[in-house]
Formats: structure tokens, C-alpha cells, sequence
């Protein structure tokens, strides 16, 4: 199974994948790539489920990291949060999702967002439909500098993502349980 | 081996599934006078205003216990003789078991109050509370509900919304008042009220008027006003239904007390979900919020097969109400007189509650997408200096990845 590995090394910050994501999810008229190099704030409050933050210490990606036994699917109420089991993708159904964001409660990543117009949860979805055509994420196939490129087995940066999710999860009482498969 | 489920929620959902991820052999039996087929609690309102439909609250597919095979025996568990391996069905029928596992949630607290129960008068629980709601509403008609937590006000919003003139009986001077702090429970309240609900405060029922035919006609409060009303819905708390061990050895406390394996004192009972209340690190706790009955129903059903996946601490407690569109969420304890706390134009709110620096609790309104982070600093220390980034909307996971936890 591949997963998105991320080499901030290479990442120009030009948020291309962001866009991408977007048009790939929305049919709503988008910026040109340009301006989104020339003016990020171009694309806030469009829906998407990638997110570079540059505002940190070190900059970073926002988004799903399709975890195993993902919080978000236990804490939601009426299964529109759901595993893809076969692509390793966290999902939510958005003729189920009621918006009542119990998913983002315990998601310590921040990584799910309201969509603008139907208020609700709005995440990465692994690009499944492409992914079921052999296709490249969006994110990714916008990626020029290639900071985003799909692999097996896990990136360093989201192996210690990972670590610190069981942690937090435990604190929060979402114990990783033994004896779960683990991919 | 036989598997016996009293119940058919959440946590009887989820320990199938566990039961199931490690073996194939056992035989399952659910047994529940409710349904056959398990909803979410969660958005009843929503079926009540017609907002969504019933197959909305199924959280899993039809085909669910076929492909489960699990027995679902629609009958009430009446009681329990362990020394017999043997469960007693309102039916009249018994069905023995090898492990059993109860799973039979929480009901309504009735109100002692003259008069009150009869016509008209209707708890705010499950799919049958809502079905008879749903038969009771008329737009312009008045309704009372008593209680002020989180379960009644999804009650006022579902009745504001199809047109009813709603009041809410508020036995204190504000609502919601194991969720928020003052600030943020009058914040829902006005928001609340915006929508036409009046709110009766420091107000009690003391007694419901009745006509000759026994129709509702209006309620009397304890200060001698009258309140008339056409419905009255009650929602003042949750209690677990654990009447169903009485009279055997299994030990109750606020709920059926179970080990962090979800075991009760007496062999081969098991509990789970709403009704339970584990020990966990010398603590006790009932948690009655979705994610805990998954959470405790999968422990279970892994224990009752063998596989031992215990507990290793309580759910936190946390939970997010959304009414008329906006979010109210609450994580921690926000008793604490240290906070730290922002305020956007679009009544937006965040909130941190902090003991010597150590994050407690949060709050926040408006968007709550990013409560899960700001859930993740429970218990951590503040780094210096970190305030302003705390309070940015921007405030995110890589910010506290480095921070560390107190203990």
C-alpha cells in the first residue's frame, strides 16, 4: 500500500497542491496557480484537504494521515467516517455526515475542516476515485518540485506523526489498542 | 460457545465486531425490545423535524448481522441468573449463555411530579421518544421541556425548528451547567433564545394540570406561575438502566462496575457502553457519549473471546452540541480560574483553562474543526512565550508536537 510522503526540503511553498486539491473536489471557479504564488490568501475559505502552514516553527503540511484505528471513525455517531480498508483511507460520506464534528474533537491533527457551503466535515479523502483508476493524488500530480510523492512504508515525518498521535490518543483515553493490525 | 448481547446500540454493535475480528465460531445473540437494527441516540432531533430520515440514524448496513451472523431476538432482558448461565425474557422465553455481555444503555430519569405522567408528556431517549414526538408536534402550539443539559437542548432546537413556541425549564440560573462555563452557557442561551425560546429560570415544575379527559393543559412551577402547554418534553438527566442485575451478586455503583477488561465481579458478565462504569487506574466513571460505547463495547467483545485489549484510561470527557447551525464544544474540566481565551467578530470562541500552566480544559464556539488539537494540550505544560501562537486561528499540531506533558 503507498502512502504520501512529504520532503519539505523540496517544497517551494508555491501551494499548488492545495489548489489542486480543490479543483479536484469542488467544481467552484478556482484561482490560477499564479496568483496563488503571488497572493496565498487567494485560496482561504476554499474547501480543501491539504494544507501547507508556514506559520511554525518549521513548515509543515496539514492534512489526514489516514491513521490506523483513526479516532475520528470511533467517535462518529452514525458511520460516515469510515476506512477504505483495501486503499487505507480514511473517508466521510457526505450524505451521511450530519456535521456534528465529533470527528474533529479527537482528531489531534486538525485535519478535518467544515466545508464552506454544506457545513459538513470536509477531510482528505486520499484521492480515491484516481487511486481506483491507478491515478496519482492531485496534491501529488500538481507537486513540480516533487515534495509530494507517493511510497510504501511511512516518510520519517509521518512515522513521528504517528508516534505522537498514539500518545496523544492515549491521554485522550483513544488507547491504540494491542493485537490491531497494523499497516 | 454462545455469546448473549442485552442491547442493541452502540456498544452491542461494537463488540460484534470485535467479537468477529478475532472469531468466527462463537454464536452471537442480540437481544433487544427496541430494534433490529441499531440507530444513533445522536440525531433524533433531526428525525423529529424531518430533517433527515431514519435510515440517516443506521450506522451500519442492513446486511450488518447476516454478515455478522448474529441472532437478533427481539424481547427485553428481564433479568439475569448467573449461577445458570441463564438470561429471563419479558416473553416469558430464557435463553442460556457461556459469556453475556450487558450493553442495555441509559434511560430517561422521570420527574416525580404530580400529574406528569399521561398524555402528552414524552422523554427525549430513543426512536420510540422521538416517533411519539413526531406525532405530538403542531407549529404554533406550546411546549415545555424540563431540563437544561445537552440532550434537552437538542430537544428545543428540534421543536423551535418545526415551529413551536418552546419554553425550558432551567432549575438553576444556567443551563448547560456540566458543559460551560457561565460565559459560554449565556452565550448559547441568547443564541438560543434568538430562535424564539424562552427560558424559565431558577424554576421548577411542581405540578402538571390536566383536563377531565386527562389532556395536558398546563403546568404549575413552584412559584405558583401557570404555564400552559400542549406538550411536555422531559430531558433532566441519564441514569443506567442497571435494574437489569438487581438481585444478583453483580456490583453497582452509578452504573455496573466493570474492570478496565469491561468484567464485572461475577464470571462471565461483561458490560459495556452507557451502562457501565469501569475502573480504570483507581478511577470510576459513567461516560454516556458515543465514542465511549465503541470504545468499551471493543474492549469487551475482544475480552469475552479471549483477547485482552483492556482499557488503559477513561474516554475524556468531551463533547460539541451543535444547535441551529453553530457549534458549542466542550473538553475538560473548565472550572479552573486560569484562562486564556479569544474572541472573533463572528462570536467565535476560544477558550483555555489552565492550572498553574497546565492546560485542563478548552472551549470554544463557532468553528470547533480545530478542538482536537487544542484537545491534544490537555495536561501539557505551556511553554513560555506561547500565548499569542496559542490564541492564533492558525494554531496548529506542528506548534505543540515539541510541548511536553506535565506528568
Amino acid at each position: 500500500m503507498e502512502d504520501l510522503h512529504v520532503d519539505m526540503e523540496l517544497c517551494t511553498g508555491c501551494r499548488a497542491c492545495e489548489l489542486a486539491c480543490a479543483a479536484e473536489h469542488t467544481s467552484a471557479e478556482l484561482p490560477a496557480t499564479t496568483t496563488v504564488i503571488e497572493d496565498p490568501a487567494a485560496i482561504e475559505g476554499v474547501q480543501r484537504g491539504i494544507r501547507l502552514q508556514t506559520s511554525v516553527a518549521y513548515a509543515r503540511f496539514e492534512r489526514c494521515l489516514h491513521c490506523t484505528d483513526a479516532p475520528c471513525v470511533t467517535a462518529c455517531p452514525n458511520g460516515a467516517m469510515s476506512l477504505d480498508e483495501e486503499l487505507g483511507v480514511v473517508f466521510v460520506d457526505a450524505a451521511r455526515c450530519q456535521g456534528c464534528f465529533m470527528c474533529a474533537m479527537v482528531c489531534p491533527f486538525g485535519a478535518i475542516s467544515r466545508h464552506p457551503d454544506t457545513g459538513l466535515a470536509l477531510k482528505c479523502d486520499g484521492c480515491r476515485d484516481r487511486a481506483l483508476e491507478g491515478r496519482s493524488p492531485a496534491c501529488v500530480e500538481a507537486c513540480e518540485a516533487k515534495a509530494l510523492r507517493m511510497g510504501g512504508g511511512e516518510d520519517a515525518a509521518r512515522r513521528r506523526q504517528r508516534d505522537k498521535a498514539r500518545e496523544i490518543a492515549e491521554a485522550m483515553g483513544l488507547p491504540r489498542l494491542r493485537g490491531e493490525r497494523s499497516r | 460457545m454462545r455469546i448473549v448481547i442485552a442491547g442493541n446500540g452502540p456498544a452491542a454493535v461494537s463488540a460484534i465486531e470485535s467479537i468477529r475480528q478475532y472469531d468466527d465460531e462463537t454464536e452471537i445473540v442480540v437481544v433487544s425490545p427496541e430494534c433490529d437494527r441499531a440507530y444513533t441516540p445522536c440525531f433524533l432531533g433531526r428525525y423529529v423535524t424531518g430533517r433527515i430520515e431514519l435510515d440517516d440514524l443506521y450506522f451500519r448496513p442492513e446486511d450488518f448481522y447476516d454478515k455478522q451472523r448474529v441472532e437478533v431476538v427481539r424481547d427485553a432482558v428481564l433479568s439475569v441468573a448467573p449461577a445458570e448461565h441463564t438470561v429471563f425474557l419479558e416473553s416469558g422465553d430464557s435463553l442460556s449463555y457461556d459469556r453475556l455481555l450487558l450493553a442495555c444503555g441509559a434511560g430517561t430519569v422521570e420527574p416525580e411530579v404530580p400529574g406528569l405522567k399521561g398524555p402528552g408528556v414524552v422523554g427525549f431517549r430513543d426512536l420510540a421518544d422521538a416517533e411519539k414526538i413526531r406525532g405530538l408536534v403542531v407549529a404554533g402550539n406550546r411546549a415545555l421541556v424540563l431540563g437544561s443539559g445537552f440532550v434537552a437542548m437538542e430537544a428545543v432546537e428540534a421543536l423551535a425548528e418545526v415551529g413551536m413556541d418552546v419554553s425550558v425549564v432551567v432549575r438553576t440560573e444556567r443551563i448547560l451547567r456540566r458543559l460551560f462555563d457561565a460565559e459560554v452557557a449565556d452565550a448559547v442561551e441568547t443564541d438560543v433564545a434568538g430562535h424564539g425560546v424562552t427560558f424559565l429560570k431558577n424554576s421548577d415544575l411542581a405540578r402538571v394540570e390536566r383536563d377531565a379527559d386527562g389532556g395536558l393543559v398546563a403546568a404549575l412551577m413552584a412559584d405558583g406561575s401557570r404555564v400552559e402547554c400542549d406538550l411536555i418534553v422531559t430531558a433532566i438527566g441519564m441514569r443506567p438502566n442497571v435494574s437489569i442485575v438487581s438481585g444478583t451478586d453483580v456490583e453497582v455503583g452509578n452504573g455496573i462496575l466493570t474492570d478496565h477488561h469491561m468484567r464485572t465481579n461475577v464470571p462471565d458478565v461483561w458490560a459495556a457502553g452507557d451502562l457501565a462504569e469501569p475502573e480504570i487506574a483507581g478511577v470510576r466513571r459513567v461516560n454516556l457519549i458515543h465514542p465511549n460505547a465503541i470504545l468499551t463495547g471493543r474492549v469487551a467483545g475482544a475480552s469475552m473471546v479471549g483477547v485482552h485489549r483492556p482499557m488503559s484510561s477513561h474516554f475524556r470527557d468531551m463533547n460539541v452540541l451543535t444547535l441551529f447551525g453553530k457549534s458549542y464544544l466542550s473538553i475538560g474540566s473548565i472550572d479552573s480560574p486560569q484562562s486564556l481565551s479569544r474572541i472573533d467578530d463572528d462570536g467565535g470562541l476560544v477558550k483555555v483553562f489552565l492550572d498553574s500552566n497546565v492546560v485542563t480544559g478548552i472551549q470554544m464556539m463557532g468553528d470547533v474543526t480545530r478542538g482536537g488539537i487544542y484537545a491534544a494540550l490537555i495536561g501539557r505544560r505551556l511553554p513560555e512565550g506561547v500565548t499569542e501562537r496559542l490564541m492564533s486561528p492558525e494554531f496548529n499540531f506542528g506548534d505543540i508536537e515539541t510541548w511536553p506533558f506535565e506528568d
